[in-house]
């Protein structure tokens, strides 16, 4: 019974979007609330990327948002500037009051880092209540994402994971990873 | 022109908003765009602008306003560089530069911030600034406007950016048309005073833009039936004066809904008499483009406030309720005279179907309680058909009451 919210097809554009880089860099709802500083004990992101809340982003917080996603491109050694333009849609898009339909992200459009906190934290994959090598998450992710992935392409990846707390590694000699 | 009078002021704006007005303010001024120009093909009220370009009022270009100043504007990008700031603290120097006119220098004071100073100048409403693009003349569009009216193009509600795409699209006046004699030509027809009052203003679409539109309207000849004979009767020689007569009719339920002139008789309506009555009106005297419509909308208690204990009482959020209103080109029009904001009621529609006057009794019930039964199912609804038929009954009872 709980009705779908109409919002703007343009903030429901730019929801759609930031969903998608903010899985691209795995960061979860409350990555983004710290980084927009607003408390995230009523889930405000979770509105956000709801389908029955017509909350929506502001350019205050985009530019939050353009500022951290820069920041962490610099990490990464990714030569990218984000700015309020790669969250708009283009100037032809049309302005009209749509269903909140919140995409749902494909693998096959990820890198390595989105593709398994895709897998890990949003859908919450099955793969990952059990121990597995870097090697077999490389694969099984690889599989997901349709792309040829190694274990060396995952190394840093989990580390951070594990650094992150959404991963944990059983122990120091054996190099095997789970949900936490 | 020299200064007369100063005043040095200090403000705090959001900085990415800030950035954000002057893009446009630059867009605007270097095609020689009048604020008061941009507002109006916004569709917003005439100062939108100027109160968006002063760092005093809280006007802010919001992302859907972004994307429809980028159109008018034919910008390709319409946000400024990410800024490394959240909030600019602003000193504002106010000059009076001559008897009308006042300019604003902004400097921004926040801590390793580098800008020039930036200049603005209010502009009056009317003001005209120079411009590169193409102006035409006033009357080739006039000319070309009232080719528009004659082919039905206000027929249907129109944005004033829709208005001026279809003038850029033609060939006459093309992608660099100035709209400052379109927008005069819009006040033109919608002048009561000095102008040929040809066009409705009155309505908004769900962005809060204003939509300019040729109501509907013919004259009612008697001898077109017993409805247009009823009307000329008692002195309702148009459609638009019989609207008003049936909107401000009470509203109340029909003894006899049957009969085709109820109204007449029990001077009272509910939402499906009037609109009946409306669309036979519209059919004896030939008009086809008007459409009698069943819709089911979700009757809430922010819609229908009046409901909210009853909603309450048996946990439900809504009730899928019927509603009858007449349907002309893209927009509705509702003439039950209680109120109903057509274009937020719009939201609430979950269905539609049109009829005819004669299935306004029978067919709308049978319709209604179809749509119930696949309601309850489809949302695991905890009520049968007929304890939901009856809580809907109690809701109508509760909007009843005063």
């Amino acid at each position: 019974m709980k009705k779908i919210a109409i919002i703007s097809s343009i903030h429901l554009y730019i929801i759609n979007i930031i969903k998608k880089i903010r899985i691209e860099f795995g960061l979860s709802f409350k990555d983004i609330a710290d980084i927009l500083e607003i408390d995230s004990i009523n889930n405000p992101l979770g509105a956000i990327e709801g389908k029955s809340s017509t909350a929506r982003y502001t350019d205050v917080q985009l530019n939050k948002l353009a500022r951290s996603f820069t920041k962490i491109c610099v990490w990464e050694g990714i030569d990218k500037v984000y700015t309020l333009n790669d969250f708009y849609p283009p100037v032809d898009f049309e302005e009209k009051m749509v269903e909140k339909v919140i995409v749902k992200i494909d693998p096959t459009e990820l890198g390595q880092t989105g593709t398994l906190y895709l897998l890990l934290v949003e859908e919450s994959d099955a793969f990952f209540d059990d121990w597995h090598t870097s090697k077999e998450i490389a694969q099984y992710c690889g599989s997901k994402a349709e792309k040829n992935w190694e274990a060396k392409d995952f190394t840093a990846i989990i580390d951070q994971a594990v650094k992150k707390g959404i991963l944990i590694r059983k122990s120091e000699k054996e190099a095997l990873f789970k949900r936490p | 022109m020299t200064s007369r009078k100063r005043k040095l002021l200090n403000t705090t704006f959001p900085a990415i908003s800030f950035d954000k007005i002057l893009l446009f303010h630059k867009a605007r001024t270097e095609k020689g765009i009048s604020a008061f120009e941009c507002s109006f093909l916004l569709g917003k009220h005439d100062f939108f602008i100027r109160d968006a370009e002063n760092p005093f009022k809280s006007t802010l270009i919001d992302p859907e306003d972004s994307v429809h100043l980028g159109k008018v504007l034919s910008l390709r990008e319409f946000n400024p560089n990410t800024s490394q700031f959240d909030l600019y603290k602003l000193e504002v120097e106010e000059l009076k530069i001559d008897r009308k006119k006042t300019k604003r220098i902004i400097i921004i004071k926040n801590d390793g911030a580098d800008f020039d100073p930036i200049e603005i100048i209010v502009e009056d409403k009317e003001e005209e600034l120079e411009t590169s693009l193409f102006l035409s003349t006033y009357e080739k569009v006039q000319s070309y406007f009232r080719e528009l009216i004659a082919n039905g193009y206000f027929d249907l509600t129109r944005t004033a950016l829709e208005i001026f795409n279809t003038f850029r699209n033609h060939h006459e006046f093309g992608p660099n048309f100035h709209p400052r004699f379109l927008i005069q030509n819009i006040r033109y027809f919608l002048n009561k005073k000095s102008g040929e009052p040809i066009l409705d203003n009155s309505r908004t679409n769900l962005f809060s833009r204003r939509l300019f539109f040729k109501p509907l309207d013919f004259k009612i000849e008697s001898i077109k039936g017993a409805i247009s004979e009823s009307f000329t009767a008692i002195g309702i020689n148009t459609f638009q004066q019989a609207n008003k007569w049936v909107s401000d009719l009470d509203y109340k339920r029909n003894h006899d809904k049957n009969n085709k002139l109820v109204l007449f008789d029990e001077l009272c309506g509910t939402c499906s008499t009037k609109h009946a009555l409306l669309k036979r009106l519209a059919e004896e005297n030939g008009d086809k483009s008007l459409k009698l419509i069943l819709g089911i909308f979700t009757m809430n208690s922010k819609n229908t406030p009046k409901i909210k204990d009853v909603l309450a009482k048996y946990d439900l959020k809504y009730i899928p309720e019927a509603h009858n209103y007449l349907r002309n080109h893209n927009h509705i029009l509702d003439y039950t005279g209680i109120g109903v904001n057509e274009t937020k009621f719009e939201l609430d529609l979950l269905e539609e179907v049109e009829i005819t006057p004669d299935q306004i009794i029978d067919y709308k019930v049978q319709f209604h309680k179809d749509y119930l039964s696949r309601w309850i199912e489809t949302n695991k609804i905890r009520y049968t058909l007929d304890k939901l038929w009856e809580i809907r009954e109690e809701c109508i009872a509760a909007l009843a009451r005063t």
